[in-house]
């Protein structure tokens, strides 16, 4: 039964390829032969840093396109993402007395404590990745970079941190989930801004070749930025608690 | 070997590894074999997209004009930005979803004790 | 020249082929992941290969590094072995 199923299946994906092979290479339907430039990507690469009414003042044509031609895209993007981190947080949401419960099982965890040389070259790698990561971001509308890819640099470095200090050493230090939704939502809160402040220049929604300069790129990609890195950091904080204590938060919640 | 041919086989290859990912999410049951699946066949489908945009002229250059040709010269020689556009945010959005795909799957492993669909779904008509 | 370029693209698709197989065939959880996240970093290559710097920054933090430790908190916490067929 299920060896024939699987034969069914391998041989559809099979006459799948076979299909898209056939389209592609004799029929050319991606315009594969020549691959020209097409006429929207010369339109954006000629527009993106020359002047007059359509430039948006950056001379890297990806971040124009992100925020300001394709800027309702990229708004939504935010938006979904918004949604997914909120998804998980709310699956993985605990009430006050479990936040409770969970501090102080947390306390009597084996604390982990790595070697010096380990946890001081840790602290050096932090400091440049972070540094990296806030250089790729800061000027993403001058050269390759942006909000998205420095967000994602940023969140290798919170993983970074969990590897070598527990969760515990980060919270004792004064950066709980609070902390980091709090910066999600300064993140976000630029966001919108930048988004709206044209709206009271006398422009469009989303307009932000009103905005004096590349001010309206940079405000942009520094918000994404924020928001990336910390939606990724407050969800690790809460994956990274430990196994046994949900295990035994939840059969209390269903006792 | 020519241009044409090498870039229609590396496209041919990842249309295969895209059908391999679907392939996989269909057959296997666990769900986090699933979702390492899933990648790939997203991986391989952004691949296709920045192949889209790339061009066959020597002397190629990212789109990031940096002031050192004449501006005519990098219109002739720097690939299309729009696909690179659209799989920026694409990554990003898909690291989003493996975040919510792997929670789910982990508070699943917490409520059934498994994470193989066919148990799950036998546990559900069960009513356990 | 450019049959240079689209040659280190054509090879660095198929290890990708390649890996992702493999990762398929993988019954132990931890090990498909390492293969998948080698195919992630031919992957990288070829993105630059494709002059595309944007998506490498993007790309190889979020495949090679988050991704990676994300499925292994995932694996962690469910199990490491696939059962059956």
């Amino acid at each position: 039964m299920t060896v024939k199923r699987d034969t069914a299946v391998a041989l559809s994906f099979l006459l799948a390829f076979l299909v898209l092979s056939y389209a592609v290479v004799e029929k050319d339907v991606m315009g594969l032969s020549k691959n020209p430039l097409r006429p929207l990507g010369e339109f954006y690469l000629g527009h993106a840093f020359a002047s007059g009414e359509l430039t948006s003042h950056s001379p890297e044509v990806v971040t124009a396109i992100v925020w300001n031609y394709r800027g309702f895209d990229t708004l939504f993007e935010t938006f979904v993402f918004f949604l997914a981190i909120m998804g998980t947080l709310s699956v993985l949401r605990l009430r006050e007395g479990q936040e409770r419960m969970v501090r102080d099982m947390e306390r009597v965890e084996p604390h982990r404590h790595m070697d010096l040389i380990v946890r001081v070259i840790t602290r050096l790698v932090l400091l440049m990745i972070i540094g990296i990561s806030a250089s790729i971001a800061l000027h993403g509308h001058l050269t390759p970079g942006g909000g998205f890819q420095g967000g994602s640099a940023m969140a290798v470095a919170s993983l970074l941190l969990f590897a070598v200090f527990s969760k515990f050493t980060l919270e004792r230090r004064g950066l709980t989930l609070r902390h980091t939704l709090g910066a999600y939502a300064v993140g976000i809160a630029i966001i919108l801004l930048t988004v709206y402040a044209p709206l009271a220049l006398g422009g469009r929604f989303l307009q932000i070749n009103l905005l004096p300069g590349e001010l309206g790129l940079f405000d942009l990609d520094v918000g994404e930025y924020l928001a990336v890195s910390f939606g990724f950091l407050s969800v690790f904080l809460i994956l990274g608690v430990s196994e046994w204590i949900f295990r035994r938060i939840l059969r209390g919640e269903v006792r | 070997m020519s241009a044409g041919f090498l870039m229609f086989y590396s496209v041919l290859v990842l249309f295969g590894m895209m059908l391999l990912g679907i392939y996989g999410v269909v057959t296997r049951s666990n769900m986090v074999k699933k979702i390492i699946m899933l990648n790939i066949m997203g991986d391989a489908i952004n691949m296709l997209f920045i192949i889209i945009g790339y061009r066959l002229v020597y002397p190629v250059f990212p789109p990031v004009y940096e002031g050192h040709i004449p501006f005519d010269e990098f219109l002739r020689t720097a690939v299309d930005p729009v696909p690179q556009a659209l799989v920026l945010t694409a990554v990003v959005i898909g690291m989003a979803m493996n975040i919510l795909l792997s929670t789910y799957a982990i508070q699943i492993y917490r409520l059934y004790g498994t994470v193989d669909v066919r148990d799950v779904a036998h546990l559900r008509r069960e009513g356990k | 020249m450019i049959e240079l370029h689209l040659l280190i693209l054509a090879m660095v698709v198929s290890f990708g082929f390649v890996f992702s197989y493999l990762a398929m065939k993988e019954h132990d959880l931890l090990k498909a992941l390492a293969l998948s996240s080698v195919q992630s970093t031919f992957f990288a290559l070829g993105f630059y290969i494709l002059a595309a710097p944007d998506i490498v920054l993007a790309y190889l933090a979020i495949a090679v590094g988050a991704y990676t430790a994300l499925v292994i908190l995932a694996i962690s916490k469910t199990e490491r072995f696939e059962v059956g067929e």
